[in-house]
């Protein structure tokens, strides 16, 4: 494989553990007694394990734990890494806000008239 | 985080907390070893630049109509900030190819893939759980509890609108209601 397209698992597979380390916390902070999480826990873990067993696999000869910083790692890399994009989206947005008129509403009107 | 919980109490928190958090992951007295040194480095490249983007887009949203008024020092100041913050990261953090700049949106489907994965779980989850019985109707004692507090807040709706005060606490109202009820248990309240 050459080394952009590992690259670019890598991070494919970093994306999946950071994510589903973030859900797994998130079950875990928010449980309750009436929650129900097993099956959701379950099925995000699964999906982290897989993660950073093929991370593992890509990395070489590596220990999970070391697999776990990596993928981690490149999860969170990347994540800064994308910031450009999402700003570019939410310039968009913040362009519509800034030049946007607002239709007048009927009943601010009726408050001004009393 | 600022939303969490009792906010008015909590959300005062959430702000230090972020900056703690940020600085702990920034600033190390000993260095920091690989992988955690990369992360680190992209943090550091990417913090100056979204720091002031994020004051840029914060005095844009104070300045916008989106509350029919509009504040145009801020709003100006806001976009010139914004403009700022594209020359900074395009001098200091910009990737130098095409290729570095597209190749990290391969995280995208990485991250979406367990929400997805969560949200069919949780779906199955809701559906597996039986169906509760239906609630028992409401005992008389009861039904006298909830005309109660209908028949008081219509009637401070109603004062509201006429001009008059009413002098309940929520406290006092709860005591005062449930002495009632205990008076007419059995019968029908008299202010339905």
């Amino acid at each position: 494989m050459s080394p952009e397209l590992t690259e670019i698992v890598l991070l494919l597979f970093g994306g999946i553990a950071i994510s589903s380390f973030w859900l797994l916390i998130n079950l875990v902070v928010t449980y309750h007694p009436y929650h129900n999480p097993a099956v959701p826990f379950f099925s995000v873990f699964i999906s982290g394990a897989i993660a950073i067993f093929i991370t593992a696999e890509l990395s070489g000869n590596i220990s999970t734990i070391e697999a776990t910083r990596i993928a981690l790692t490149n999860g969170g890399s990347g994540l800064l890494q994308i910031l450009p994009f999402a700003y570019v989206v939410f310039l968009f947005f913040l362009l519509k806000a800034s030049f946007r008129r607002r239709p007048q509403d009927p009943l601010l009107a009726l408050l001004d008239e009393e | 985080m600022g939303r969490m919980g009792p906010s008015f109490s909590r959300s005062k928190f959430s702000f230090p907390l972020i900056l703690l958090g940020f600085l702990l992951m920034v600033v190390h007295s000993s260095p920091v070893p690989s992988p955690e040194s990369i992360f680190l480095t992209t943090l550091r490249n990417t913090a100056i630049w979204t720091f002031i983007a994020s004051l840029g887009i914060t005095l844009v949203l104070i300045g916008a109509p989106t509350y029919y008024r509009i504040r145009p020092m801020q709003l100006i100041s806001g976009w010139m900030i914004i403009g700022i913050a594209w020359m900074l990261y395009l001098d200091y953090s910009a990737p130098l190819t095409w290729l570095e700049f597209f190749v990290p949106l391969a995280i995208v489907p990485g991250i979406l893939l367990p929400i997805v994965i969560f949200a069919y779980a949780v779906q199955f989850a809701e559906r597996s759980m039986p169906i509760l019985e239906e609630a028992p109707e409401l005992n008389q004692k009861e039904r006298d509890f909830v005309t109660s507090i209908i028949s008081r807040n219509l009637r401070r709706s109603e004062a509201a609108t006429s001009g008059e005060q009413i002098n309940d606490r929520p406290g006092e109202m709860l005591s005062k209601s449930s002495s009632r009820i205990d008076r007419n248990s059995g019968g029908e309240s008299n202010e339905s």
